[in-house]
């Protein structure tokens, strides 16, 4: 019987030593080269990155998130680097940290697995996915940008050509998409791994307040006037109920944030209000 | 008794042979015909993939109703010199959002030079407006607002009714864009569908009302393709018709019902503008109408007839019947693969580890879809497509 214990401890030893988890930071809307400082910066990502057993094993995603979700130059180029840091870092476990548009991105990935060969093997790798305000029902600012911009044939859209993440994130656009072609909402089949989201409430852009500046004053400052097209409970560029439609919610902002702080839309990509501490805690987990 | 064991003896009551799938019932799609269409440009996956995940029986499936829009705003198209006279906008509410969107070629919007006037007369700031931010500001925040483009909100201690929007130093065209967030007037439309085949005639409703009181008034709309091609819609007691070209191609990106509507009430002049979005798909293959039940290996295969070379997905939802005799979705499966024009086939499989202890026959495959995933169309859809199996 003791022999049977310590095999058993042994090989449960062996199944323990062999989980490497790592961690993938995806960006939102737009096309990055540098996202380690530009969009996240490195006090984010390294004091998240901290909290793996090997704090290597991470990788910040660059691709161009100003395209459709599905575009090669998008997820294509999303599950090529996946896949890439999942060979060479030999990692069974990946927990993926979104933001905003990202969160589509990955979810297009995770609920349809047979548009590209790579995708199985990312999704079975995926753990969970933390999507920081994900856009996953639009926003009403997406639909104000566009709205009027008709296309004439003698000079083509009236406002210039509004990028295809853009007309992604309109909130009609984005119905359609989650009733046709993403899972994860209401009445849909759920995804097939957990994905959660970390909601933003509100916008604080007082001068005088210091919580103001994280992440930018002057981006916090535009998110107030964004607001006017928002819900009372939104972050400046996402209401509520679009950042928790899709998946379950792991925690409202005021919640966990130290000082009970909301994350604006730009906070919730940054270390503002201890928000790397939680994601750095659940590394561990 | 283990769940091998159970499924083999289910598997031996009833052996893999054809049958038709269930016929087509209340919002499902269906091919006609099949086109041929040429291969978009890009990069697509030539290999097979199939994949399957279990479901929690208990989390039920619905499919939504197609996006309802909502619109409390309307725009117009604004030439300079209107502008510079004074721009007539109407409001029914107080706190009304106005952008001023420069056309290509006009010149940027400077916001202090935007003046709002009551009745010929200018309001001074700080009484005009209470926020003003221009496109840096809203870029940065994330909104992608056309570059010399200014946002701003008249304050609330002007009331409604009718304004002028002044801009003095403007050349070209604009757009200007009001939004009433605390407007009781809406436009309200929802599309019949939210995905057609070319050829397919779509309904819209639409109401323009007071809170629940709707309003009469002149309504206009149309189809819009995503490069912009423009088709008209008629209107006939708050429902829009427009039949989809046949030659509608295949786009990136979805089609738009873009709907107008204009009334008068209690005096007051009242337009709002609203958009929803659907996919049309050209018919590039549609399933052949039967299946074969392999009921050891819980796999469904069905033949295709396919008109256009590219890459095909078929998807869907097992459900088991619960001991309570409830049929509840246990698995969902996907599978693809690169077809040819002709008569071919797609088999979804499921994995028999996904039904939980205690469920059983009868199966069935609902939520059936054919895609065409270079292309990105819905084909075909059915609800309820197979039911297999006799209960225990």
């Amino acid at each position: 019987m003791r022999y049977l214990l310590l095999a058993a401890l042994a090989v449960m030893s062996s199944l323990c030593q062999a989980q490497v988890t790592g961690v993938a930071f995806v960006h939102g809307t737009g096309n990055q080269t540098d996202a380690y400082n530009a969009y996240w910066q490195p006090t984010m990502v390294n004091n998240v990155r901290g909290g793996l057993v090997n704090p290597a094993n991470y990788v910040v995603i660059n691709c161009n998130f100003e395209q459709y979700m599905w575009d090669s130059r998008a997820a294509g180029c999303l599950a090529g680097q996946l896949s890439t840091f999942i060979s060479s870092k030999g990692i069974t476990r990946l927990i993926v940290i979104t933001h905003s548009n990202g969160g589509n991105v990955i979810r297009w990935i995770m609920s349809n697995p047979t548009y590209d060969s790579r995708y199985p093997n990312i999704i079975s790798k995926i753990v969970r996915v933390n999507a920081l305000a994900p856009s996953s029902a639009g926003t009403p600012l997406a639909d104000a940008t566009i709205s009027g911009n008709v296309f004439e044939s003698s000079v083509g859209w009236l406002l210039g050509y509004k990028s295809d993440a853009v007309r992604q994130q309109q909130q009609s656009w984005m119905a359609h998409y989650n009733t046709n072609n993403l899972y994860g909402t209401s009445g849909r089949p759920a995804l097939p791994k957990t994905f959660r989201s970390v909601v933003g409430t509100d916008v604080d852009s007082a001068v005088w307040d210091s919580d103001s500046y994280c992440g930018g004053y002057f981006e916090n400052v535009g998110l107030e006037t964004t607001q006017l097209w928002l819900n009372s409970c939104s972050d400046g560029f996402l209401n509520c109920t679009s950042q928790s439609a899709a998946g379950s919610v792991w925690f409202y902002d005021t919640s966990r944030m130290a000082g009970a702080e909301p994350l604006s839309h730009n906070q919730s990509r940054r270390a503002c209000f201890g928000l790397d501490s939680q994601l750095r805690t659940d590394m561990r987990l | 008794m283990n769940k091998t064991l159970l499924f083999c003896l289910i598997s031996a009551s009833f052996s893999a042979q054809a049958a038709n799938l269930l016929p087509t019932r209340g919002n499902d799609q269906s091919a006609t015909r099949v086109v041929s269409a040429a291969l978009p440009s890009g990069d697509f996956e030539r290999k097979p993939v199939s994949f399957n995940w279990q479901l929690d029986p208990a989390a039920e499936l619905a499919a939504p109703a197609p996006f309802m829009a909502e619109s409390r705003e309307y725009w117009a198209q604004v030439d300079a010199s209107e502008l510079a006279r004074g721009y007539d906008i109407d409001t029914t509410a107080p706190g009304a959002v106005i952008r001023i969107s420069p056309a290509r070629g006009a010149t940027p919007v400077a916001m202090d030079k935007v003046q709002v006037l009551r009745n010929g007369r200018a309001i001074a700031q700080p009484e005009s407006f209470q926020r003003q931010a221009d496109a840096k500001q809203l870029q940065a925040a994330g909104m992608d607002i056309s570059e010399g483009s200014a946002v701003l909100q008249l304050a609330e201690g002007n009331g409604q009714g009718r304004f002028q929007l002044k801009l003095a130093k403007a050349s070209g065209r604009y757009l200007v864009h009001v939004f009433e967030p605390n407007s009781p007037y809406t436009l309200k439309a929802q599309a019949a569908r939210s995905t057609l085949l070319a050829g397919d005639t779509l309904e819209v409703n639409a109401n323009l009302g007071n809170g629940q009181k709707a309003l009469g008034g002149q309504m206009d709309g149309m189809l819009v393709s995503p490069s912009g091609r423009t088709v008209n819609m008629t209107f006939s007691a708050g429902r829009g018709r427009v039949q989809v070209p046949m030659d509608a191609a295949s786009e990136r990106g979805l089609w738009e019902v873009q709907l107008f509507a204009g009334t008068i009430d209690k005096g007051a002049s009242i337009q709002r503008d609203a958009r929803t979005a659907i996919a049309i798909a050209q018919p590039t293959a549609k399933l052949a109408g039967s299946y074969q039940f392999d009921a050891a290996a819980l796999r469904f295969s069905l033949p295709v007839q396919v008109g256009a070379e590219g890459r095909y997905e078929l998807r869907g939802t097992l459900y088991a019947t619960a001991p309570d005799g409830i049929a509840r979705p246990v698995s969902q499966s996907h599978s693809a693969a690169w077809l040819v024009p002709g008569s071919r086939s797609l088999s979804l499989s499921f994995d028999r580890s996904h039904v939980p202890l205690g469920y059983s026959a009868p199966f069935e495959m609902r939520n059936l879809e054919l895609n065409d995933q270079t292309r990105m169309g819905k084909l075909e859809t059915r609800e309820l497509a197979a039911r297999e199996g006799k209960a225990r």
